[in-house]
């Protein structure tokens, strides 16, 4: 097996081959590092490479796999991390200029435990400026390109994340997600994203956060991959206050259980209001494909969504806080179209962002009662495919959404409710739209039930012939 | 509601928000109104009795425990 046939392979597949010595880490971030040499400077997916820390970190995992000292499915495996995350001695910038002179003087929790168990990290990669939008077209570091057509959008803003998975640069990153930054990439690259629950896994070291949603997820080819990763990043963190101490199962536990028993609800209404032909058609199928599985569909039904949208615009209101000390020291840094949304939620009146909190609290109970019915609920990603990267709107069932003004929030009206809510979701590759570009099928879960969300996916991902299909560019 | 930029001027200078130019409220205007607009929209639901989220885990509510 060649060195550039490696980095095609998932997790799962490698890891057997580093523990028994087939596979050299050395060998493993070699190729990857050509890979990265070679298409980083089409796709614009990094920020800033670590290849001599990552060449160092594998001499040190293979010395020490030699010796008997295996660590784990992680250990050797090169991964990429988001610019929003800190790593230790390498500037984290969100994306943006005005954050760039910030060096962390260690790592975020999620990165130091990926870390721990032999987790190599080859970079910090590129994203929407400061996690403020979904296309990571960003204006500082270039605009991320999706290896399935350089001319679309990767999704974002884990966008660089989403593009090195798919193109087989990097075998997991570690992303955010406060809105479905972690599962949008996913739908447009082609790849599995998911968000745990919210407080599942530490935000510790997670920059610029807006607190109410934020949530620290990986993006990986494989639903298998999905559940290694974020078993070694998931755990109760003492010194982050949104962090529970819950015990953490062993998410890979119920990956081959069948679907018989399983409930799974189809929204009435809201996901499926706003979403084109051909990703319909694909969730769709999938959704029958989980019946012939054994699956049973109910129908089930949330209220209140037609006001969900205050609960999001609560960010711009906490981002003019967050952000205060850059709106008033480094504007001329910051992008215009972002300052003006976070100058905007300076104006909102106290008596409305509380209003939205209360109402954030009836979506939640709609939620749970929904999900006491159901295993999980479906929907798409998001309501079409990757857009282009100069598109300034998009046209779904005869009706052009904004995509600049409104700041992308049509696409991801399928993903922040799990955001507002705290509940776990994972996006899936579940077939091709329009343009052959791929189509992301979300399941969202029980609090702190990842493993049986895992399940379902992992039986969906078996079933659906998307399986191992990898994008034009990971054939380069 | 029919927001200016006047009245976001006022409103800075009376409550010492984050400063900005006049061009720069001349284009935040119709974002904030759009805001205000889909706010407005929560005065048809009586919110009076509602807890507030921050109050909430994402465990809390009536999810089933029954694993």
């Amino acid at each position: 097996m060649t060195d550039e046939s490696l980095t095609k392979l998932t997790i799962s597949e490698l890891a057997p081959m580093i523990q028994t010595r087939q596979v050299s880490p050395v060998d493993l971030v070699d190729a990857s590092i050509a890979r990265i040499e070679r298409l980083q400077p089409r796709l614009k997916s990094f920020i800033n490479l670590m290849f001599d820390d990552a060449r160092t970190h594998a001499k040190q995992r293979e010395q020490a796999i030699g010796q008997g000292e295996y660590l784990g499915p992680l250990d050797g495996i090169p991964l990429g991390i988001k610019d929003n995350l800190a790593v230790a001695g390498v500037p984290a910038t969100a994306g943006a200029i005005a954050h760039a002179d910030f060096v962390p003087d260690e790592d975020a929790e999620a990165v130091r435990r990926l870390r721990a168990v032999g987790g190599i990290v080859m970079g910090k990669e590129n994203m929407h400026e400061f996690a403020a939008g979904g296309r990571s077209n960003n204006p500082h570091y270039g605009a991320v390109t999706n290896p399935w057509d350089a001319k679309r959008i990767p999704g974002g803003s884990s966008g660089g994340g989403g593009a090195n998975v798919a193109a087989c640069l990097t075998f997991a990153s570690l992303g955010t997600d406060v809105g479905g930054s972690v599962r949008f990439p996913a739908h447009c690259c082609g790849v599995v994203g998911m968000k745990a629950t919210f407080g599942r896994v530490s935000q510790r070291g997670s920059l610029l956060t807006w607190g109410h949603g934020d949530h620290v997820g990986p993006l990986t080819r494989s639903v298998r991959d999905s559940a290694l990763v974020l078993q070694a990043c998931a755990g109760h963190d003492p010194s982050d206050a949104s962090s529970r101490k819950l015990p953490v199962p062993d998410f890979s536990a119920r990956l081959g259980e069948d679907l018989k028993g399983v409930k799974i609800g189809i929204p009435k209404s809201f996901f499926f209001d706003v979403v084109t032909d051909d990703v319909e058609q694909r969730v769709n199928e999938a959704i029958s494909i989980m019946t012939e599985l054994g699956a049973e569909l109910v129908e089930v039904d949330f209220p209140w969504l037609e006001y969900s949208r205050s609960v999001w615009l609560m960010m711009a209101v906490e981002s003019a806080v967050t952000h205060e000390h850059l709106l008033r020291e480094r504007r001329s840094q910051i992008t215009d179209e972002l300052i003006l949304g976070m100058l905007a939620g300076q104006f909102i009146p106290a008596r409305d962002y509380i209003k939205a909190r209360k109402l954030q609290h009836l979506i939640k109970d709609g939620f749970a009662s929904a999900l006491a019915q159901v295993d999980a609920i479906v929907s798409p990603t998001s309501p079409a495919i990757a857009p282009l990267i100069n598109a300034e709107s998009i046209t779904i069932k005869d009706v052009e959404y904004d995509l600049k003004l409104t700041r992308d929030e049509v696409l991801g009206r399928d993903t922040y409710l799990a955001n507002i809510t705290g509940i776990p979701a994972i996006s899936l590759p579940c077939g091709f739209g329009e343009a052959g570009m791929p189509v992301g099928l979300q399941l969202m879960g029980r609090p702190f039930e990842e493993d049986r969300l895992y399940q379902i996916a992992y039986a969906c991902e078996q079933a659906l012939s998307v399986k191992d299909t990898l994008c034009p560019l990971a054939k380069e | 509601m029919k927001i200016t930029p006047a009245t976001l001027r006022a409103m800075l200078d009376e409550f010492g928000g984050i400063p900005m130019s006049e061009e720069e409220l001349k284009q935040v205007t119709p974002v904030v109104e759009a805001f205000v607009a889909e706010f407005s929209r929560l005065g048809e639901l009586d919110l009076g009795d509602i807890d507030s989220a921050l109050q909430m885990h994402a465990d809390d509510g009536e999810f089933s425990r029954d694993r």
